[in-house]
């Protein structure tokens, strides 16, 4: 099976030999929104801080997110429809984004698969996640794949110990690498060259650790998509006895998260890759660097280098944190702390790419009319131009809108944490350096914004 | 209180987005183009490309509705790719190319000859 699949990959591979041809600038696209004015950015930040300290000062001295979800039947139990459907869709869009590669090499326009893969795949699931619980679980036709290739094996949870989430989180740089990096990222081929590459790993880990554990460990997508899943108030379980709608609360999964190896890297990773993606697009980073930002390594090395720059602040500030509490290290705060950068990295990448969804996303009607560029017309949409009905100031209003409840979410979860961990005495004052942190991180997000 | 609101927003937006592209085309669009269009003429913004320099361009800005000329000269074939609006034409090589279009869109919007992966320029639409 495996062996297979390697050998459909590397035909594939060589199939794709360097014709120089068209890309679209950062994967799909090419339009990027107007900055947002100076007003939008004062008004943001110093929402931001005024909050900060509302929170920090209230009288909120008693840890009340820390007991997990409160798993109590939700009323929305039409939702359980979702796992089903998400499957299908799944099935289908990877099905379309193979066929897209095969029948299309470097062509972007005109063919589904960049739409599905950079417009669907990496921002409308996750993102329905926040609303509905972790759905790519359900859609992933590569976790299905990997059931039924490796469902039997057995599971070793001694392999998650040891690993942790790293691999995971190198999978999912590596995705941000072919989204804002590689040349080639928008052709259909590449895309479906990526799909294969990440089943047959998917399948060599999975094998090796058993379906779960496998998944935990490497899944770059499925620990991504999981993170965001655990913001909202709702998630959705599937298992022998039947679909339910399950109700947790704001915020509730989060602190419960798993905190294994790996996990700070992801989150830091959450955030750099859509800072690094931001500034690069900035007129300043353009200026700074000249034609130097369209060289591949150093495009590469700004990119690892932004994800590294917002690990040593967070190091730095977790560090702070624990000299402040007098307790314990600075790796076990980070440790600690980590799912408090989970709702700043979603509202990062919402706010970054809300008007790609809103405005790419069309292209999807045309593309499911004529999926090939090969001239068809389905369902009458082959010709639906992209039609930008919202003016710049909602885009404005959503993105700073965005950031703030981030930011909102973040010093809250960083609250009720210090307060479990460190006692309502020293929270206080442990907490200025995450604070710090987070204000610092929020202005960032703005700024880039304000291109 | 107000996270779920505006998530509950967003989730309107998205759907919005889904089921809004088709019915929305003939709302907000023309009433911008047309008023421009009757009243004054193209603008029109000169870029030329030799040995891979570009000459003319720089980045533009441009108020929403305008009727805009993109002429493009290039001493190698290629295509000229005015992103965002999505609108490519072949130049043969030594040739000058004209490409029209209605600035309706909001945004800032690259332009690039495709093939050879070149930043022409950038068009600002506010």
């Amino acid at each position: 099976m495996i062996r297979r699949l390697a050998v459909v990959g590397l035909l594939a591979a060589t199939a794709v030999t360097g014709t120089a041809a068209p890309a679209l600038a950062h994967g799909i696209g090419g339009r990027q929104d107007l900055p947002v004015p100076l007003e939008f950015f004062i008004v943001g930040a110093g929402l931001a801080i005024v909050i900060s300290f509302v929170v920090v000062a209230s009288r909120w001295t008693t840890p009340r997110l820390q007991d997990g979800p409160l798993d109590t039947p939700s009323r929305l139990q039409f939702l359980a429809v979702l796992p089903g459907v998400m499957r299908v869709v799944g099935v289908l869009g990877l099905a379309l984004v193979l066929l897209g590669g095969i029948i299309e090499g470097t062509v972007s326009r005109n063919n589904i698969a960049p739409v599905i893969v950079f417009i669907y795949f990496w921002l409308v699931v996750p993102f329905l996640g926040v609303p509905f619980g972790d759905l790519w679980r359900y859609a992933s036709p590569f976790r299905l794949i990997a059931r039924w290739a490796n469902g039997d094996r057995e599971e070793r949870p001694d392999l998650v110990a040891d690993f942790g989430i790293w691999p995971a989180a190198v999978a999912f740089v590596s995705f941000t690498w072919l989204e804002l990096v590689s040349p080639d990222s928008a052709f259909p081929r590449t895309l479906a060259i990526a799909a294969i590459v990440y089943l047959v790993y998917i399948l060599v880990i999975t094998a090796a650790a058993g379906l779960e554990s496998g998944l935990t460990i490497g899944g770059g997508f499925e620990r991504y998509s999981g993170f965001l899943g655990r913001i909202g108030p709702i998630t959705i379980e599937r298992d022998e006895s039947g679909t339910r709608v399950v109700h947790r609360g704001w915020l509730r999964a989060l602190p419960v998260m798993p905190e294994g190896k790996g996990v700070v890297a992801f989150v830091v990773a959450m955030i750099g890759t859509v800072t690094y993606d931001g500034m690069s697009a900035a007129s300043w980073w353009r200026n700074a660097w000249g034609d130097l930002t369209r060289e591949t390594w150093f495009e590469t090395t700004a990119l690892v280098g932004v994800v590294a720059a917002v690990g040593l602040a967070y190091l730095a500030a977790s560090w702070s944190a624990a000299r402040l509490a007098g307790t314990s290290s600075g790796m076990v705060v980070a440790r600690r702390f980590a799912h408090t950068l989970v709702p700043i990295g979603f509202a990062y990448a919402f706010a970054h790419y809300f008007s790609l969804i809103v405005f790419e996303g069309q292209l999807m009607f045309r593309a499911a009319s004529d999926p090939f560029g090969l001239g068809w017309n389905l369902f009458g949409t082959a010709s639906w131009a992209t039609v930008q009905f919202l003016p710049s100031i909602a885009i404005w209003y959503v993105q700073v809108a965005t950031i703030v409840c981030g930011h909102i979410a973040g010093v809250v979860l960083s609250h009720d944490r210090a307060l479990a961990d460190f006692g309502s005495k020293s929270a206080t004052s442990s907490q200025y350096a995450m604070l710090v942190l987070m204000v610092i991180l929020t202005s960032i997000g703005l700024l880039i914004l304000a291109g | 209180m107000s996270r779920p609101r505006i998530l509950t927003s967003i989730a309107v937006a998205c759907m919005l987005a889904a089921c809004g592209g088709g019915s929305a085309t003939t709302t907000t669009a023309p009433a911008a183009t047309t008023t421009a269009a009757t009243t004054t003429a193209p603008m029109v913004i000169e870029v030329s490309v030799s040995d891979g320099t570009i000459a003319g361009g720089g980045d533009v800005s441009v108020p929403k509705g305008t009727d805009v000329v993109l002429r493009v000269t290039s001493d190698v074939a290629d295509e000229v790719h005015l992103h965002g609006y999505d609108i490519a034409v072949d130049v043969e090589a030594g040739e000058t190319i004209e490409l029209p279009f209605t600035a309706d869109r909001e945004g800032v919007f690259e332009v690039e000859l495709e093939d050879a992966r070149l930043p022409l320029l950038e068009i600002t639409v506010q």
